[in-house]
């Protein structure tokens, strides 16, 4: 049997007082859209942290492919094809739509100062193709008529596809997304969900992590229930949402916060 | 004859005429460069002050033989570049041929330039020891800081005191005072036992104190340019067994007024102002005519007396003419007597003792 | 002309500390307020370089360049520890160092009296003497430095900077090595930096701790502010205007009786109505 494509196993976090990841394990499929799904404060964003390296777990470890991820630097995990995007956008608010996605281009020329000092003309044609096909990017997300504007100047939905459109510049082939759907309008969300398929028809792993209970029923192949920081079940998101269980757990908790 | 030999000629007659009568109200123009802002400004302002009043006196009198004299002031906010930029533009601009400077850094910087454009320039407040030396053209009316060490380190060695504590501000007058005399004590025949710094400012010496006494000297040189009240007050609270002395900077006249100073010795440059004088200065600064004030006001009235004899001469009124009338002269008689065998004047210098409130001289002229 | 001319080497002088403090304060949003020390660090080696040895203006000026790389790189390490507020406790600590040393080592710096005699540059074994000489020096390295800086902020490197200063997270997360790019702007910034205080050293020909204390890192940062931050036309501009500031306010007729109160006055205003009116600078966007 060959390894699992994500396997996380038995990642513990502690927090002061608080165990945020407790005994976390779970594996995600190749070419799947796994939903990450759970209360509030289960311990989501954590482990997205803990996957692509900004956390040191106490304890476990992570497998990409077979190979140990854990401990690595964020750039070596980018570098390997995890990247991630964040609840709050982190997006680059004073430069254009089009300089956000080419900061996101690994193993640019020109990106360190003696190349960008020495070989001006090598580094303005480097820059010319990479330009291109940081159009092609926001093409594909639907932002190319954005491409000049400033990031501040885009709306919310349009910066939400903009962090979509960062992680494709890094072509890591397993996209972290957290909360991609969250305050977006109807029809924004139908763009997003058409944009997610895409996505995976195209190659690419997901690993989303979604409060709305019908985007997930709608995107996921899987889904994992994550509670108090352990994952709690895994499954087809029929078998999780039916799970009576899971549902007092889930909307006992979230309810107030996050209706249908 | 052609129209342009007419005009020739009519240039011509035109700059004989105007050399013919020289005294015809052409005024004479010299500059100033001065800290006007910045932590320096007070005695910037205090100096502009002085040279101000002595030129306004001149000029009520009618100038010099018939000349109005006009001192154009630059800000160098005691910065050297900014000295460099004022120095260029009075030279290059108004061509002026005498500059008054103040502040050590920015005559430094303006020495080199005051050599290669034959410009006088006039110290009359800063004291650093490489300005005796940094240009023929730089003249300074008040010994440096070495000169007033040298006389203190001579009247300790006289009066038995060989073992020093030293305590010293720590910048750049307080540790050119402090190396100038850890330097010449020794040379004198004395010892250095114990060095401590203070912050410019402070107002608690005591710690300091408790260590330089523990080193049991029979002198204590202080080096500070403010906070004397305090330290006067911290010295009779502790009751030192050893005599306290030090320079000029001790002169602080609230220190002097202040009865816990009784028994600080200090040398002085000694420049005092007549009463009417001050009174008249008083009444148009609303200002006391303090030390940097009278000093200046004595180096205006000096360089008038020098361009005074360049015009009585008959010679054009430039840098180098200024230079050697000045030590033609040699001995002025102002508000002090001056005598100028090198750049650096040679000036009364006397030991006073601090005595309930008063400054009382002790050795004149540390004889 | 020799106003002008020294007007404007000076001013070119400082356009290339402006360029360094703009790298790092404007790009980059690391607040140092420590670059005249590393300025003063570089003019300290060539005065050393040419009052000492044989050794001649390039190669000291290559040396000062070099010992103010890694300096720079030395005074900056502390902001990829702590950020922001931080890190200016921090810088100004370094400042105060500085000056301490600059003041104290007697031997090294000639104290707090300064380093008076420093000859001026040789190029190719000329003497550079006159103004006009040295304004073609100056203006052929703040020229290089310009040209410099519009290379680098027009390359995938400025982009990766003015990102860093959004935003580091997200720039590691876009799979960037942060620390080194950090690190090679604060070695670009200590460069001009060196560069600049050699040049300095050798025009003024005096040096004292005055020109590299906390006040001048703070004329250097109002430079950036006024002519504008993160653009070069303001790292150009600030540092002519700001220069010529005290030169035309002592043109201004003012009673000898209030008139340091009054230049005070005007400076500080100045600033503060332009920083109001005018955050972005002349020429640059609002910091």
């Amino acid at each position: 049997m060959s390894a699992p494509y994500l396997h996380v196993s038995g990642i513990n976090k502690r927090f002061g007082g608080l165990q945020a990841l407790n005994d976390c394990s779970f594996t995600i499929r190749e070419g799947a859209i796994t939903c990450l799904v759970g209360p509030n404060g289960a311990g989501k964003t954590t482990i997205f942290n803990a996957i692509t390296g900004f956390l040191r777990p106490d304890s476990g470890q992570v497998e990409f492919r077979g190979r140990r991820i854990s401990g690595l630097s964020p750039q070596t995990i980018v570098a390997a094809g995890i990247a991630r995007s964040f609840q709050n956008l982190r997006l680059f608010a004073e430069i254009s739509a089009l300089d956000n996605v080419l900061v996101g281009m690994r193993g640019q020329f020109g990106e360190e100062p003696l190349s960008a000092l020495f070989r001006p003309l090598k580094t303005a044609h480097a820059q010319a193709a990479r330009r291109i096909t940081g159009r092609e990017i926001l093409d594909q997300v639907g932002l190319l008529a954005q491409a000049d504007t400033l990031v501040r100047n885009l709306s919310y939905g349009e910066q939400k596809l903009l962090t979509i459109a960062r992680l494709l510049a890094t072509k890591a082939d397993l996209l972290l997304l957290d909360e991609p759907a969250s305050g977006l309008s109807a029809g924004a969300l139908a763009a997003l969900m058409a944009l997610l398929r895409r996505l995976q028809s195209a190659g690419k792993t997901l690993l989303v992590v979604e409060h709305n209970t019908r985007v997930v029923q709608q995107i996921a192949d899987d889904v994992l229930f994550l509670h108090q920081g352990h994952l709690m079940a895994q499954g087809t998101p029929e078998a999780i949402m039916a799970d009576p269980a899971l549902a007092e757990i889930y909307f006992g908790g979230a309810l107030q916060d996050h209706g249908p | 004859m052609t129209r342009s030999s007419t005009m020739r000629a009519a240039v011509v007659l035109a700059g004989l005429a105007s050399a013919a009568t020289p005294a015809l109200a052409k005024d004479i123009q010299l500059g100033a460069i001065l800290p006007l802002t910045g932590p320096g400004a007070v005695v910037g302002t205090q100096e502009e002050r002085g040279i101000q009043f002595a030129t306004d006196q001149i000029n009520a009198k009618g100038g010099i033989d018939g000349h109005k004299i006009v001192v154009q002031f630059e800000d160098n906010q005691a910065k050297p570049d900014q000295a460099v930029l004022s120095f260029n533009k009075l030279v290059d601009l108004q061509g002026v041929p005498a500059i008054f400077t103040g502040y050590s850094g920015p005559t430094l910087a303006i020495a080199p330039l005051a050599t290669r454009k034959k410009v006088l320039l006039i110290n009359a407040g800063a004291q650093s020891d490489k300005l005796a030396t940094a240009s023929p053209y730089l003249v300074n009316t008040l010994p440096t800081t070495q000169d007033e060490v040298a006389i203190m380190s001579k009247y300790l060695i006289a009066h038995g005191k060989k073992k020093a504590a030293v305590l010293y501000e720590n910048d750049a007058a307080g540790i050119g005072g402090r190396d100038d005399f850890v330097r010449l004590f020794k040379k004198d025949g004395g010892t250095i036992l114990a060095q401590e710094p203070a912050q410019f400012g402070q107002t608690d010496y005591r710690p300091a104190l408790l260590k330089l006494s523990a080193a049991k000297p029979d002198v204590l040189f202080v080096v500070i340019t403010a906070g004397m009240v305090p330290l006067a007050d911290q010295l009779a609270q502790m009751k030192v067994p050893y005599l306290v002395a030090g320079t000029s900077f001790m002169a602080d006249p609230a220190a002097i007024a202040d009865p816990n100073s009784t028994g600080l010795i200090h040398t002085q440059v000694h420049i005092d102002a007549p009463a009417d004088l001050a009174s008249a200065f008083h009444a148009k600064f609303n200002a006391d005519m303090d030390f940097f004030a009278r000093q200046y006001y004595n180096a205006a009235q000096i360089t008038f007396t020098v361009i005074k004899k360049v015009l009585d001469e008959k010679k054009p009124v430039t840098g180098s003419n200024l230079r050697t009338a000045l030590f033609q002269i040699r001995h002025f008689q102002g508000l002090i007597p001056m005598d100028f065998a090198t750049n650096t004047a040679v000036v009364p210098v006397d030991i006073n003792r601090m005595e309930h409130g008063k400054d009382v001289t002790i050795s004149a002229n540390g004889k | 002309m020799d106003f002008l001319l020294s007007y404007l080497v000076l001013a070119e002088i400082y356009v290339l500390l402006g360029l360094s403090t703009n790298l790092l304060v404007g790009i980059v949003g690391i607040f140092s307020v420590s670059q005249a020390a590393v300025f003063g660090v570089g003019a300290y080696i060539v005065a050393f370089f040419l009052m000492n040895t044989s050794v001649s203006f390039l190669p000291a000026l290559a040396v000062a360049a070099i010992c103010c790389v890694v300096l720079n790189i030395v005074v900056t390490l502390p902001s990829l520890r702590v950020s922001g507020d931080y890190f200016v406790v921090t810088s100004f600590g370094i400042q105060l160092l500085a000056t301490a040393v600059f003041t104290n080592w007697t031997g090294g710096t000639g104290g707090a009296n300064g380093l008076p005699g420093i000859p001026p540059p040789d190029v190719f074994g000329i003497q550079l003497a006159s103004n006009a000489q040295l304004a073609l020096l100056t203006s052929i390295m703040a020229g290089l430095g310009c040209i410099a800086f519009w290379l680098l902020m027009r390359a995938p490197f400025g982009r990766l900077l003015r990102a860093i200063r959004e935003d580091e997270l997200a720039v590691a997360a876009a799979g960037k090595n942060v620390l080194r790019a950090k690190v090679s702007a604060a070695a670009l910034a200590g460069a001009f930096a060196g560069v600049s205080g050699g040049l300095y050293a050798t025009f003024l020909s005096f040096i004292d701790p005055s020109s590299f204390d906390l006040d001048a890192s703070i004329l250097l940062l109002t430079m950036v502010v006024v002519g504008g931050a993160r653009t070069l036309a303001g790292s150009i501009l600030g540092p002519f205007v700001l220069l010529a500031l005290p030169q035309l306010l002592s043109l201004v007729e003012i009673p000898t009786t209030i008139a340091a109160a009054a230049r005070q006055l005007v400076y500080g205003l100045l600033l503060i109505v332009f920083m109001l009116f005018r955050p972005q600078g002349l020429l640059g966007e609002k910091l």
